[in-house]
């Protein structure tokens, strides 16, 4: 499981130690989730511990930038704990899975902070890059990464949500509709929409490619 | 399955059939073989997915110093958020810290307000105390006495 490879890696790393919670059997998310509705860390942990990794993911995605990835990540994090009482699991009185709810509560968080004015974090500044050995190779790939995300940023919301959920993330058509409130037709549609505009915005980064 | 069709999963989902829609990938890979402009319109979406995989964040699995960081950060955070709903819960709110500010903010408001309205009625008593004995000093009732 990636959460537990990154616990160990967590683990076993230079910086803070990560102090293993008491090993038990794994439980689901919504078993974790009722726990967590009475107040439960400990459950909460685990369960942060299992989806920290994927909810950055698309927080970054969403934003553009790591930084604010984490902070939409934090925020989300948040709001799972204090409105974990009222969250009912499939089949229990609610219609979504845990994931499901954690996307998009990310998915409304990003639209939200992307809405309001910021200004640039430090952590968005390129870091320097080493020109040895491959220095040529790691400038291009920034430069081009640089030009997709400059062209995913430009897409309208919902259509930048939609291909981080199923062309990034790998979400089916299906569950990226049940995040979005969508039916699977009009998810669809957007993704069309969505990689069209990127081919046309990156027409440039294409020749140039090309020609290299 | 017409090619319009293929080009229209092709634009939505990209090259890899993973992504297409489970009923429709067979005949969609059935067309990618036998037809050219179908195979033509696959290789297309295949160097566009390639382009857009070159967008690329580090994953923070795999910086566990970071992970650790944030992992704690998150859970911290939770801890003061339970303490003060403990409070919020003993006086009687239910409320988390967002929604119990307001109500703390306008007791401290209300405390000021009271306090400052009680030593202003103070003051005013003091200043009536001290005119009630100058009044007392010159009182009529002492008058016969001071002509005496």
């Amino acid at each position: 499981m990636q959460s537990n490879a990154a616990f160990k890696r967590a683990a076993s790393g230079p910086g803070p130690k990560l102090t293993r919670l008491p090993v038990a059997e794994p439980r689901s998310d919504e078993a974790l989730m009722a726990a967590i509705a009475t107040g439960d860390q400990v459950a909460f942990a685990r369960l942060v511990e299992r989806h920290l990794s994927r909810t950055v993911g698309l927080a970054t995605r969403l934003m553009g930038s790591r930084a604010d990835g984490e902070e939409i990540a934090q925020e989300a994090f948040a709001r799972v704990w204090s409105h974990a009482a009222r969250w009912r699991p499939l089949g229990g009185g609610g219609n979504a899975r845990f994931t499901t709810w954690l996307y998009r509560i990310v998915m409304n968080l990003a639209i939200d902070r992307k809405r309001r004015p910021t200004h640039a974090a430090m952590d968005d500044v390129d870091e320097p890059v080493d020109e040895a050995d491959d220095g040529f190779v790691q400038i291009h790939r920034r430069q081009v990464s640089g030009a997709v995300t400059d062209a995913m940023m430009k897409l309208p919301e919902r259509q930048r949500v939609a291909l981080a959920l199923c062309f990034f993330e790998g979400m089916s058509n299906i569950e990226a509709g049940k995040i979005m409130s969508l039916s699977v037709g009009a998810v669809e549609s957007l993704l069309v929409r969505a990689r069209r505009s990127l081919r046309q915005g990156l027409a440039g980064v294409y020749e140039e490619l090309s020609e290299g | 399955m017409k090619l319009s069709r293929l080009s229209a999963i092709l634009e939505a989902y990209g090259a890899d059939p993973e992504r297409w829609p489970e009923g429709e990938r067979e005949a969609a890979l059935a067309l990618t073989r036998s037809s050219v402009p179908a195979a033509r319109a696959l290789a297309e979406a295949r160097a566009l997915d390639a382009l857009l995989l070159e967008q690329s964040f580090p994953d923070i699995a795999d910086e566990p110093e970071r992970f650790t960081m944030l992992h704690s950060a998150i859970v911290s955070a939770t801890r003061r958020h339970a303490v003060f709903t403990w409070f919020g819960r003993w006086f009687g709110f239910d409320l988390t810290p967002s929604q119990l500010w307001p109500s703390v903010a306008g007791l401290a408001l209300a405390s000021v307000l009271g306090f400052a309205v009680g030593l202003g009625g103070l003051l005013q008593q003091t200043d009536a105390d001290h005119d009630t004995d100058e009044i007392a000093v010159l009182s009529p009732i002492d008058l016969p006495a001071i002509g005496q």
